[in-house]
């Protein structure tokens, strides 16, 4: 399952960098990722909707209704097969042996950095959370200081901003699994709202569990699978279901339990 | 006893002294009769409308002062002074809600007494009628084409409801101006004019009824000069219309000719709706709302214009376009094709799992559904931002900025190579004034911000047109690289030539000015806010003037 999981999270890379070769942009993704990236073909969803919210309200229900229609199928499986963000932490969190943490308090941050985002871009006409956003810098300033070096130069004090925040996201992402999704993702906070009562879920049978804890060792997010499985904070990404030799932990659709 | 008795003669000098002081006394009370006979009052608007100001003037001779009292529908309010203002000429100005005065309304009796110490001089009453303003049906001319030098007459057809009191008549010519009332025979207005020059002028009628309620409408008239000819058609500049409500549209249009525009007209389904002047080259009228038009105009010499026309229609608030051509392509069949889906999968799962929905989402929930699938085949509403290379970038994503150009104003590029300007922008500049031009596209947050801040400091008007101070000094032109935009070659020429040949995005600013023999140019991609924008046309007018 890791093998599909990576070779998606590795597509899903490469086709949101189409836009350099189909020349196409512009289509709102249920992902984390920017669209100031030279070659991206999405739409950032919280660009979007600071967007939505200066210029239309009306069109924040568009972008809001993609995002919740999606997460009411998949939950936050997007960000465990599909968010870049979310597969190169996964690359940092090889080396990180923070996953349980006592946390529970600091993961509604991001509810508070969603809803801060949409009601400071109200108030100030300006898009407050790209402008401090760190996957900005990583997936745009980057790669467009690196192909443009002539013509942009740094915007002060937003750069700086930007630079120090790139360094708190990766001592991040490196001391805590999935750090960014926990606590800060404003993208995460809108799918986790549709977790509980999303398509895709995760079922766990007690009666079978030997107590071996290896879902949770393996898990992410640091939640305990077997009792969790409806967790705001799981990103469907499969770990527990692969790790639980007792086939305890499966998917499953939801709808077959309500029938 | 006995000096008085020598005294007797002094009885009749009682009497008659006494008859003389009842005389007298008589007299007095006779005055306000004999004094009513000298004055005379008037007051305007003879007819008001409600809470409109009413100026009452009374002339009296031989007296210092007067006051005046009102009542509103038999309830009085305290006199007041009529303020002198020489020549036995009093006046007082009636201004509703003010020093005590009562506001009024339709239907209202205003009754008002003038009062010399204390007596009533004079009385009268005013009915306030909220009555409508006088209209203007049509102008017409005789000769309708006139000649240098000859007499002409402008005649006006104009009606109201409580009466016309004045029509008035303004012409302007670029080197002539005159000004006159116009005679009333009927319910037509006339005057007669003789140019001086040939060519275009202008032609403002205003009607004014009793009410003091005015309107104005423009024409224009084209004065031939003698053994000329003009073969070209009108020209369409530019047009577009702002939504008005569901059904409506104002469109606006702009027309050029050499020798002006005689007639103007825009057809909607086969309907032909007279273009109004609202200024020089400058048409309009309200019209159903429609996307494509056709645009009629004739100019003197019988030269016309029949062009069909994609017209933007924006919103009247912000003059942005609204729902900008909803192009269906494949992706957008696509993107509502799969929210279509997933829409349908998720109101099973609603319905299945409605108890263990939040009751706050839901309404949000439905709410998106709904809308998700209306702005789903928007695929347009979906470009809320962009990077480098397909223009829109977003500058906050990338905490980035166009290396400006702004520290100076340049001849070439900075490597030396000349500039090709575009053929266009050298006409703009012949004219004589700088040339300000504002790439933008839809949507495009930056640009939203820099248009809200010119029209909120003034710079511009909501409908795009250049104002304050800065009009008829700067010439201006708003050029939309939107897919689609008829003004899309000219923004693409433009952010190439004025942008390092390499296009940066929008919203981009260019300033072009003619200093003597060279061609000066500035520009800068990016929000471009009002101080700086207001300083680089000041130092255009300053290079301009030399």
């Amino acid at each position: 399952m890791s093998t599909y999981r990576i070779t998606l999270q590795f597509l899903v890379f490469a086709v949101l960098n189409f836009g350099l070769i189909i020349g196409f942009y512009g289509i709102p993704l249920p992902f984390f990722y920017c669209h100031a990236c030279p070659g991206a073909v999405g739409l950032c969803p919280v660009g979007a909707e600071q967007y939505a919210v200066i210029v239309n309200p009306f069109l924040l229900l568009y972008f809001l209704a993609g995002i919740f229609l999606v997460a009411l199928v998949f939950g936050r499986a997007t960000c465990g097969w599909g968010c870049p963000v979310g597969a190169l932490q996964d690359l940092f969190a090889l080396k990180s042996k923070h996953r349980k943490l006592n946390d529970g308090y600091a993961r509604y941050v991001k509810f508070g950095i969603f809803g801060l985002a949409l009601l400071l871009s109200y108030i100030f006409m300006e898009k407050v959370f790209t402008d401090l956003c760190p996957v900005g810098f990583l997936a745009g300033t980057v790669p467009t200081l690196l192909l443009l070096p002539g013509y942009v130069e740094p915007m002060s004090p937003f750069f700086e901003i930007k630079i120090g925040l790139t360094v708190v996201f990766f001592g991040l992402i490196y001391f805590v699994a999935r750090g960014w999704c926990r606590y800060l993702c404003p993208l995460g906070a809108q799918l986790a709202l549709f977790n509980k009562i999303s398509l895709l879920s995760i079922k766990s049978n007690k009666e079978k569990c030997v107590n071996c804890q290896a879902c949770g060792k393996r898990c992410p997010m640091g939640i305990d699978p077997r009792s969790e499985t409806d967790s705001i904070e799981c990103i469907r990404c499969g770990r527990c279901v692969e790790s639980c030799q007792k086939k305890v932990i499966s998917f499953r659709a939801r709808w077959r339990d309500v029938h | 006893m006995e000096k008085m008795e020598g005294k007797i003669f002094l009885l009749p000098l009682f009497f008659i002294l006494l008859f003389l002081q009842h005389a007298g006394a008589a007299n007095d009370v006779l005055a306000p009769e004999q004094v009513s006979t000298q004055i005379s009052v008037s007051w305007a608007p003879e007819i008001p409308v409600p809470n409109a100001t009413i100026k009452f003037r009374a002339i009296c001779e031989n007296v210092s002062s007067l006051k005046i009292q009102f009542c509103l529908n038999g309830l009085c309010g305290f006199p007041v002074d009529m303020v002198v203002l020489g020549n036995n000429t009093f006046e007082y100005l009636f201004v509703p809600g003010d020093g005590g005065n009562p506001y009024t309304k339709d239907g209202d009796n205003l009754s008002f007494e003038i009062l010399l110490n204390g007596e009533m001089l004079y009385t009268n009453w005013i009915i306030i009628r909220e009555n409508a303003k006088p209209i203007i049906h049509n102008i017409w001319f005789v000769p309708e084409f006139p000649k240098l030098g000859n007499n002409f007459t402008i005649s006006a057809n104009v009606t109201d409801d409580l009466g016309v009191e004045m029509v008035k008549c303004n012409i302007s010519h670029e080197s002539d101006f005159w000004e006159g009332v116009m005679l009333p025979r009927a319910e037509n207005f006339s005057t007669e004019f003789t140019p001086l020059y040939s060519g275009q002028h202008l032609i403002t009628i205003i009607a004014i009824d009793n009410s003091n309620q005015s309107v104005l409408k423009n024409t224009a008239v084209f004065v031939f000069p003698p053994e000329q000819r003009d073969n070209a058609s009108p020209v369409l500049v530019d047009a577009f219309g702002i939504r008005k409500n569901e059904t409506n549209m104002t469109v606006r249009v702009y027309l050029t000719d050499g020798s002006g525009i005689a007639e103007a007209g825009i057809f909607i389904n086969q309907t032909f709706y007279p273009l109004e002047r609202a200024a020089q080259g400058f048409f309009t009228a309200e019209v159903p709302l429609s996307k494509t038009v056709q645009i009629y105009a004739r100019d003197p010499y019988n030269n016309t214009l029949n062009t069909s026309y994609d017209l933007k229609v924006y919103t009247e608030a912000s003059a942005q376009p609204q729902n900008p051509s909803p192009s269906i392509n494949g992706m957008t069949i696509a993107i509502a094709l799969l929210l279509g889906i997933l829409g349908g999968i998720a109101i099973i799962l609603f319905v299945k799992n409605l108890r263990q929905l939040h009751i706050l989402l839901l309404p949000l929930l439905i709410g998106a559904i709904v809308l998700s699938a209306h702005y789903g085949l928007i695929g347009n509403s979906a470009d809320a931002g962009g990077n480098i290379y397909h223009g829109n970038t977003c500058w906050s994503c990338l905490a980035l900025q166009p290396k400006s150009l702004a520290v100076s104003w340049l001849e070439n590029y900075p490597n030396g190579s000349p500039v090709n300007h575009p053929q266009w922008v050298l006409d703009a500049l012949a004219e004589g004034k700088p040339l300000l031009l504002y790439v933008h596209q839809v949507p495009c947050t930056g640009c939203e911000v820099q248009w809200r801040d010119m029209v909120s400091h003034g710079i511009i008007t909501s409908d795009g047109k250049i104002s304050g101070r800065f009009e008829d000094r700067i010439s201006f032109k708003v050029l939309d690289v939107t897919m689609g935009s008829e003004t899309r070659e000219q923004g693409i020429a433009v952010l190439k030539t004025y942008t390092l040949g390499q296009a940066l995005g929008t919203p981009t600013t260019v300033c072009v000015v003619k200093t003597g023999t060279s061609v000066l140019w500035w520009s800068k991609a990016g929000v471009v806010y009002s101080d700086e924008l207001t300083m680089v046309l000041d130092e255009a007018l300053h290079m301009h003037r030399g």
